[in-house]
């Protein structure tokens, strides 16, 4: 519970010392804020606080751990965005947007009644919907966020109509209380009913084909470390709020459910990496292999009550490494040269910044799921799990759009290590220089101490 | 601890590479890759006296999953260690004399290659041999990239990449089923073995599938060789040569070591089209190398014909079939380095490797066309060289398994005798041109490097024999299992 606390306050602090004039106090205060966090949530480790208020958070293991990726991967964001939003008056507003935001992933990791489900899913989107609109000259991003808004706000709408109806269904909001009324009554219309709709907001929350289509558009309109966050932070969140909920309150529907989330992941393995090849704007290839990655995890979702969440929270946060590397070097590319996104914009970034480059090709190469990176382990995982549970096919085509990733992934590595003439230098601050060291020895050594994923 | 050194002292000096860079970087290279070899000769004289407990290593990475980091040093392994580690110096040296741009990369790279090959080599682990079969992949991937030839380096690296990474997607398919069906999980070479062999006949046959279709994309064997000819094309010489003599054998290698003792009920029963697949290569490589013009081409082809003998012998799962084949891989692997490198010696000196645009190159160069004639000897497999060992054992293996695949497999030495000779002959022979001036005289590096490629050619074939027995044992003991 302290974990929520103190970020709650955190954003509160952060719009309180823009009042008072003390911006230069702003970055630090965060970055305490976030290592206060992650403080907490070690020492918290291991012995479960009692469940918060009725049974509606509960800080276990489990959230814990999520709790403690995405924390880092939000600081990390923070300190390698820090120039971003230099130019924009209204920096301190988007930093503390950020923060709420953050404080909506940590209520969907430690959730244990569906009303928290909810208020967790919109205290995430709403800071989110702002963001994405927050270049507030560029029509493309108002675009983005309006498109995000209407969008998010019909899922929510649909997840909240699933949650009544599964409220109808067995009389409760409690996770364990629901599948154990799931396992007396059995299944009926209306439980049917409420399970597919909360499936259809959650696969348009974390873009799962066939709901998918406005990942694109708004991922390519927002801002580009925006975009980053969308693709971390949120789906991060988002999926552990899932995975949470099919591990408990429908375990007993996983029976069911497996089918569905089979042909869920086939459609958008095979439609992200077909469209993702054919894209010539990065940003959106990135969109598509964001979406491409969600199949991955949604697998895990589907495995709920045979693997341990640690196989998902891995995915999470080596997905989360990469996907910060990557957009952070779009968006330094992309800033040198007049908002240019095309592969052209990477040509001969290997003299241009050799750091970006080499971070850059190690992120690429491990959301291609090469070894020795760790995305080569986190799909490994899952795809072991997969056959495990003899879904044989669904493992033949994660395996096949893998290999189409990589075509994709390699266009950029190879328009990157295109010379160029008379390219001039792309500078990014010490700060960062050292982050994208950090993050690609991160991206290696992930690789290596897997060992902990069981 | 032996065989971990082995590794890592490759990576590690390509680590230092990496970070010191500067002149120095060609030097530590070459220096790295001769300590690699005292080493690997240190563990076959081990292998050699029986005292195993230096090559043996076996450490718990990852125990839930049943991987562990295992490494082991037996009869097989050593062949490929030896081939790694003696053709290794030979292809840095072979560098010398170019100007690279940023070079201490180019040798870290090569470095990391070699490290990562010699893992697969090693690996005791079906996991680790998987990481390290794919890790090679990223080396070559920029040093073709960077250092490559062409307009189109860019297309032919990505259809490389891509391509060979789609086949061991399909071994890595193959290797988590059966890995499903050991109890406990693990990755263990023994323990797969047990559980492949379990499997029913039909699923072995499937499993083989995958794991051959993997294998016959990086060796290349037909219909799978489409990306070789340009990828050859486009790599710097020493890439080819790495490509040719050591890549490519991590796919045989892996034959021996996955395929014959993992699904041998697979492949007595459904294997043979794999065999028949390997014996077309052969064929259509051997006349493919005949049309060609241009001297690079006509040895990638040539090495897509030997492989395909490799891949038939070796798959025709008999003694003669798997020892001749280690023996090949041996030869093979000398071989190409040093026909690339006859081939780098005219590039250099001409500017192009059209060979009708050759000729009359021994007036003045009789050492260099006595050099390059006994390679061209090894190549046809004339008895009392290299290649005549491991081909004649894999015909007798083939012939054997079935006596079609013999004659037919039996052309790579008629047909190879045509091109080779009549490329020697379009090079070398004919009247004193002007070729034979602009070929400007062997430096000493040029007759180090053929005179070391040729002794080994002779030495080889004329006594095979402390091959042979070293890898004895460690072959029955693999063969065992099929009968």
């Amino acid at each position: 519970m302290k974990e929520l606390i103190i970020t709650s306050l955190l954003g509160i602090s952060i719009l309180a010392l823009d009042i008072v004039k003390l911006r230069k106090a702003i970055l630090p205060v965060i970055i305490l804020g976030l290592l206060g966090t992650i403080t907490s949530c070690i020492l918290d480790w291991g012995h479960n606080e009692n469940p918060f208020n009725n049974n509606m958070l509960l800080f276990d293991n489990y959230a814990l751990g999520f709790i403690v990726i995405l924390s880092a991967v939000t600081l990390v964001w923070f300190l390698i965005s820090t120039d971003h939003f230099s130019g924009s008056e209204s920096r301190t507003d988007l930093y503390a947007l950020v923060a709420f935001s953050f404080a909506g992933a940590m209520i969907l990791a430690a959730y244990t009644n569906m009303v928290m489900l909810f208020l967790g899913i919109e205290i995430l989107s709403i800071p989110m919907y702002v963001l994405a609109a927050s270049n507030k000259k560029e029509l493309i991003s108002n675009e983005s966020g309006f498109k995000y808004f209407f969008l998010g706000a019909l899922a929510s709408s649909i997840l909240l109509f699933g949650i009544a109806l599964i409220y109808g269904a067995t009389g409760s909001f409690d996770l364990p209380t629901i599948a154990t009324a799931i396992t007396t009554n059995g299944s009926g219309t209306i439980l049917t009913a409420g399970l597919l709709m909360i499936i259809v907001g959650f696969a348009f929350k974390v873009s799962i084909a066939p709901f998918h289509f406005w990942a694109p558009d708004v991922y390519q309109g927002a801002p580009t470390m925006v975009t980053a966050l969308m693709s971390t932070l949120v789906k991060g969140a988002a999926f552990a709020a899932m995975f949470k909920l099919f591990a408990t309150a429908f375990a007993p529907t996983l029976d069911f459910t497996q089918t569905i989330f089979v042909v869920m992941s086939i459609i958008t393995l095979l439609a992200s990496n077909a469209m993702a090849s054919i894209q010539a704007n990065t940003k959106r290839l990135l969109a598509y292999s964001s979406v491409s990655h969600a199949a991955f995890m949604l697998a895990a979702v589907m495995l709920a009550n045979t693997i341990s969440p640690s196989v998902l929270m891995y995915y999470v946060l080596v997905y989360s490494v990469s996907s910060i590397v990557t957009f952070a070097t779009l968006y330094h590319i992309s800033k040198a040269q007049n908002g240019a996104e095309g592969f052209d914009a990477f040509k001969g970034l290997v003299k241009r910044n050799p750091i970006l480059a080499g971070a850059m090709t190690l992120a690429l190469l491990s959301m291609a799921g090469i070894p020795p990176l760790s995305g080569f382990m986190a799909k490994y995982f899952i795809i072991g799990a997969v056959i495990q549970a003899d879904q044989i096919w669904l493992a033949v085509i994660m395996i096949l759009s893998s290999a189409i990733g990589i075509y994709y992934y390699l266009k950029i590595i190879m328009a990157m290590f295109t010379p160029i003439e008379n390219a001039g230098r792309i500078v990014i601050t010490d700060l960062q220089r050292i982050l994208f060291i950090i993050l690609s020895i991160a991206m290696v050594a992930l690789f290596f101490v897997a060992a902990f994923v069981k | 601890m032996l065989t971990i050194a082995l590794i890592a002292l490759p990576i590690l000096l390509a680590t230092v590479i990496f970070i010191l860079g500067g002149k120095a970087a060609k030097n530590i290279a070459l220096g790295g890759s001769l300590v690699q070899l005292a080493l690997t000769i240190f563990a076959a004289i081990q292998l050699h006296q029986g005292q195993t407990a230096l090559l043996n290593f076996n450490q718990v990475w990852m125990g839930s999953l049943g991987i562990n980091l295992a490494f082991s040093l037996d009869g097989i392994s050593i062949v490929l260690a030896l081939l790694s580690a003696v053709v290794s110096p030979l292809i840095i040296y072979s560098t010398f004399n170019k100007t690279l741009k940023n070079a201490s990369v180019f040798y870290g790279l090569i470095l990391l290659m070699l490290g990562s090959m010699m893992g697969a080599f090693l690996a005791a682990d079906a996991f680790i041999f998987y990481i390290f079969y794919e890790i090679a992949l990223i080396p070559i991937y920029f040093l073709i990239l960077i250092w490559g030839q062409g307009e189109d380096r860019a297309k032919v690296t990505l259809k490389f990449f891509v391509y060979t990474i789609f086949g061991s997607l399909f071994m890595l398919i193959s290797l988590l089923y059966v890995y499903q069906h050991t109890t406990p999980r693990s990755f263990a070479f023994d323990a797969m073995y047990q559980a492949g062999q379990a499997l029913s006949v039909v699923e072995q046959g499937l499993v083989f599938a995958g794991i051959f279709i993997a294998f016959a994309v990086k060796m290349p064997v037909f219909p799978f060789h489409t990306w070789q000819p340009s990828t050859y094309q486009a790599a710097p010489t020493a890439g080819t040569m790495l490509l040719a003599a050591i890549m490519l054998k991590m796919a045989t290698y892996g034959l021996i070591r996955l395929v014959l003792p993992m699904v041998p009920d697979g492949l007595t029963e459904y294997g043979s089209w794999a065999i028949g697949l390997s014996v077309i290569g052969i064929v259509y490589g051997s006349l493919m190398a005949i049309a060609q013009k241009n001297f690079k081409l006509l040895i990638a082809y040539s090495s897509i014909a030997h492989v395909g003998l490799i891949s038939a012998g070796i798959l025709s799962g008999n003694i003669q079939g798997v020892q001749g084949g280690l023996f090949e891989m041996l030869s093979h692997g000398i071989l190409a380095v040093a026909m690339f490198y006859v081939y780098d010696m005219f590039e250099s000196r001409l500017g192009h490797d059209d060979i009708n645009k050759m000729g009359g190159v021994r007036d003045g160069h009789a050492t260099f066309a006595f050099l390059y004639f006994a390679l061209v000897m090894g190549s046809v497999a004339l008895p009392f060289t290299s290649g005549f060992v491991g081909e004649f054992l894999l015909l007798i293996g083939l012939y054997q398994a079935n006596g079609w695949y013999a004659l037919f497999g039996g052309l790579t030495v008629v047909l190879g005798a045509v091109y080779m000779l009549r490329a020697f002959q379009k090079m070398m022979l004919g009247p004193a041109s002007a070729v034979t001036t602009a070929f400007s005289p062997m430096t000493k590096q040029d007759k180090i490097i053929l005179i070391v490629l040729v002794a080994l050619v002779a030495i080889l074939g004329v006594y095979p024999d402390p091959i042979m027995k070293m890898s004895n044992t460690a072959v029955e003991s693999i063969l065992a299992t099929i009968r």
